[in-house]
């Protein structure tokens, strides 16, 4: 056995017998913890933990068990079978080979598919097929799109929230650079796009004219306070529109709206960056982003816990590089 | 617009917008009439004077309003207007 094996066998029995014990210490019932942990502690310690169980070990057996444990990640990782070609579909702008699905609509900066093709796609590159609930997150539209890859339901946490795609991207890839992501969480840090109206007032007649003054960034360091939103539209208009960013096409995942029958199905949407959130100037500074329905555009971080973006690959492309924010010009304000 | 000519043919006048629901026109009093049947306005149109006439009729809203702590619906609260049988022209602003 090489010496980092050793170490890794080592480490992560040392990591097991340590969550035993403390456990038997403090009468805690290793049956009676969370799944995931319980079957870790079975299994000899010899899988990646998501960040909910890694606290709960952390919890069980202190900081400094799980750090031994988890300083062998890194070679685990590196030593993890080749990865599958996977694909969360087609860059835009490509031009998709024969035998490929076909788009309802393409554009160079956006295309439009069927639901179908987009639960084909996810299953692709998730490498396991979307159950019945998490279809039934994604028939919500395009806030269903995002809320299922962050937690599989709810909605899209907006703790942290920027006003412009670059300081976003660039917290993202911090998050997901911390010693933390890289050594014991197994989830990664996500971002996605929002498109919404600025006046929340409960009263519609008020709620018909912008406010200026809301949802605005912070000067420095562009985080917009969301804790005022409450998902109120502009009066006769569509209340948001949210996208997934995804890194390996390059694309926010969005769609004209939840799920209405055979009739008025739900269409999945795939945008540019600067298609989704395109600037539409009615005049007098009246700006809007994307539709004339919403008047602000922001971007949001936060877990994956129910997508694992390190698998995503665009068909046709080589691996993804890590996520570089990429020069562009200034985002919408 | 009241609803008392819904169901009637009318004649409207505003700017083309392009709305998340389809192509829309908003008058100069706000009112918003969506265009049945047409997701985009082309890009010469887009955001000039029109003047739409059809058929107008009150499309009831897709989505319910939700409580902000429950999974929220993508969509239309609210009841529209919409034109159905619609046909239009740019006219110069006033």
């Amino acid at each position: 056995m090489a010496e980092a094996e050793r170490h890794d066998e080592v480490a992560r029995a040392e990591s097991v017998r340590a969550v035993q014990s403390v456990a038997a210490q403090s009468s805690v019932d290793l049956a009676a913890a969370p799944a995931e942990l319980s079957r870790w502690v079975r299994d000899g310690g010899h899988r990646r933990l998501s960040p909910r169980t890694a606290l709960a070990l952390q919890r069980a057996a202190g900081n400094r068990a799980t750090a031994r444990w988890a300083a062998g990640g890194a070679r685990r990782l590196a030593r993890a079978v080749p990865r599958m070609l996977l694909r969360l579909g087609y860059p835009l702008g490509m031009t998709i080979p024969p035998g490929g699905p076909t788009p309802l609509k393409d554009e160079s900066d956006h295309r439009e598919w069927k639901k179908s093709d987009f639960h084909a796609f996810w299953e692709q590159e998730q490498g396991r097929t979307l159950s019945d609930s998490e279809k039934a997150v994604i028939d919500h539209g395009c806030i269903g799109i995002t809320a299922n890859n962050l937690e599989g339901g709810g909605n899209p946490s907006l703790l942290e929230v920027y006003d412009n795609f670059n300081s976003a991207h660039d917290a993202m890839a911090k998050h997901n650079r911390s010693w933390w992501n890289t050594h014991v969480s197994s989830s990664q840090y996500v971002m996605f796009g929002m498109l919404f109206w600025s006046n929340q007032d409960p009263d519609p007649d008020v709620r018909k004219n912008p406010n200026p003054s809301a949802f605005r960034g912070d000067p420095v360091t562009h985080k917009v306070n969301m804790s005022g939103y409450e998902y109120r539209r502009q009066p006769g208009r569509v209340n948001f529109d949210y996208g997934f960013w995804d890194e390996s096409t390059q694309s926010f995942w969005h769609a004209n709206h939840s799920e209405q029958g055979p009739d008025k199905p739900m269409i999945v949407y795939q945008s540019t960056r600067n298609r989704f959130p395109r600037v539409i100037d009615l005049g007098g500074g009246d700006i809007r982003y994307g539709y004339v329905d919403f008047d602000r555009a922001v971007y949001g971080v936060a877990v994956a816990n129910n997508y694992d973006p390190t698998k995503a690959r665009a068909l046709g492309q080589p691996a993804p590089a890590p996520p570089v924010t990429p020069p562009t010009p200034p985002p919408p304000r | 617009m009241s609803s008392r000519e819904v169901g009637s043919t009318v004649v409207i006048e505003g700017r083309a917008d392009p709305a998340a629901a389809g192509a829309a026109v908003t008058t100069d009093d706000g009112e918003i009439y969506y265009i049945d049947g047409l997701d985009r306005w082309e890009p010469d149109v887009e955001l000039k004077r029109v003047r739409v006439s059809g058929i107008l009729r009150v499309r009831a809203g897709s989505v319910p309003e939700l409580p902000p702590d429950e999974l929220q619906r993508h969509g239309l609260v609210d009841d529209t207007f919409v034109i159905e049988d619609a046909s239009w022209s740019p006219v110069e602003a006033p």
